[in-house]
């Protein structure tokens, strides 16, 4: 694999590969894991910072392992974009469609979390730093980051149901 | 680094809140655990996803504050007032109930437990009016009569009503002591319905033989019961 990005995409490879595993793709996790690199090579060839090609590679290999699980229930659920089909936006269509999956299953999950979640994702919507929020729940930061990556985890797991 | 520390920093970098080199010690971090490097991975889907103006919008409406209903809506110590307020309320209710109550017991103690009724003796065939008793609220009723004075040893009393009702009293003795004249029969006032009773007294002589002494007529009376 050529471009500046080369050794950063080594680098991160064996946790794309964990990351998969973590999403369910079991024995898979391997060639999605394959599958998100190629994509983030041929798609982001210019990408060089670190933080930004870990960010892509997470998005990359959620799309791709959410496509995974559904082909993988139902054949007639996976996403098949023809490769000709423009995208106006200039994203990707089969990540623009997978997408809009994803927010449909998170906005399902959210609405049947608690409201200890519910309220976290409130303020950290309405960009209200942990700090800040922690003041005005009385509780410490490490608690609110905590119950903050409980709820995220419940959101996840929730998906995992409702797919 | 501590899962506390990793976090914190995992929340800053999404805050956008990282020093140059926090921002590169995190990204370290995340390739050295997996753990992180999911929990980043979450967390930088979600951000994405929220890009979406429309997205954000409907997540919005889904995390708003539910509408506080109004009973809800009260600080704690309006509603521990409240509930004091119906402690007190049922508090009061009782204290009335029994202080009624009380007053009802204390009429009703006032009532003499032993109804006494003297009874007149009626001549045969007489048509005076019967001495009409209403016996409710006592235990019992003390019948009183008349009778000849010194002419018979003992007297034997029969009591007898409506249907098959009789009831038998023997070797009464007249009270008050000496040339004391009248008879004292005792009931349970619950064993007189409402109708006619007679009393027959008979006489022991000194020879042992019985004989009619007197006779009385009397009626019971009962509160109506209402339906």
């Amino acid at each position: 694999m050529d471009g500046p990005n080369t050794g950063a995409l080594d680098a991160v490879r064996v946790r794309i590969v964990g990351f998969a595993t973590y999403l369910g793709c079991g024995d898979d996790a391997e060639d999605i894991a394959q599958e998100t690199l190629l994509v983030l090579h041929n798609r982001y060839p210019e990408v060089a910072d670190s933080g930004e090609i870990l960010k892509l590679s997470a998005r990359i290999c959620a799309n791709l392992a959410m496509n995974w699980r559904r082909r993988k229930s139902n054949a007639s659920r996976a996403v098949e974009i023809p490769e000709a089909t423009p995208d106006p936006a200039g994203r990707d269509p089969e990540a623009t469609l997978i997408d809009k999956q994803l927010q449909q299953l998170l906005l399902q999950a959210i609405r049947q979390s608690g409201e200890r979640c519910k309220e976290l994702l409130r303020l950290r919507l309405s960009g209200v730093k942990t700090k800040d929020i922690a003041a005005r729940l009385k509780a410490k930061p490490s608690a609110v980051d905590t119950a903050y990556f409980r709820c995220l985890q419940r959101l996840r797991n929730a998906m995992g149901e409702v797919r | 680094m501590s899962r506390d520390g990793a976090r914190q920093l995992l929340t800053g970098y999404f805050d956008g809140g990282l020093s140059a080199g926090q921002r590169q010690q995190f990204l370290d971090a995340i390739l050295a655990g997996q753990d992180l490097y999911n929990a980043f991975a979450e967390e930088a889907v979600l951000a994405e996803l929220l890009q979406d103006a429309d997205f954000r919008a409907d997540v919005r409406v889904a995390v708003a504050a539910p509408r506080v209903p109004f009973f809800e809506g009260w600080r704690h110590g309006w509603r521990w007032a409240l509930a004091v307020a119906m402690a007190a309320l049922v508090l009061i209710l009782a204290i009335g109930v029994y202080r009624g109550r009380s007053q009802r017991e204390t009429v009703g103690d006032a009532i003499p437990a032993v109804l006494t009724i003297p009874l007149t003796s009626t001549e045969r065939g007489s048509n005076a009016p019967k001495h009409a008793i209403m016996v409710d609220g006592y235990r019992t009723v003390r019948l009183l009569m008349n009778v000849p004075e010194g002419l018979y040893r003992s007297y034997r009393a029969t009591l007898r009503g409506a249907g098959s009702f009789e009831r038998k009293f023997h070797d009464l003795q007249p009270r008050g002591g000496p040339g004391a004249r009248h008879l004292e029969l005792d009931l349970p006032a619950n064993l007189l319905q409402a109708g006619d009773y007679t009393v027959e007294v008979l006489g022991a002589t000194a020879s042992g033989g019985l004989e009619p002494a007197a006779g009385y007529d009397f009626a019971v009376m009962r509160k109506k019961r209402l339906k």
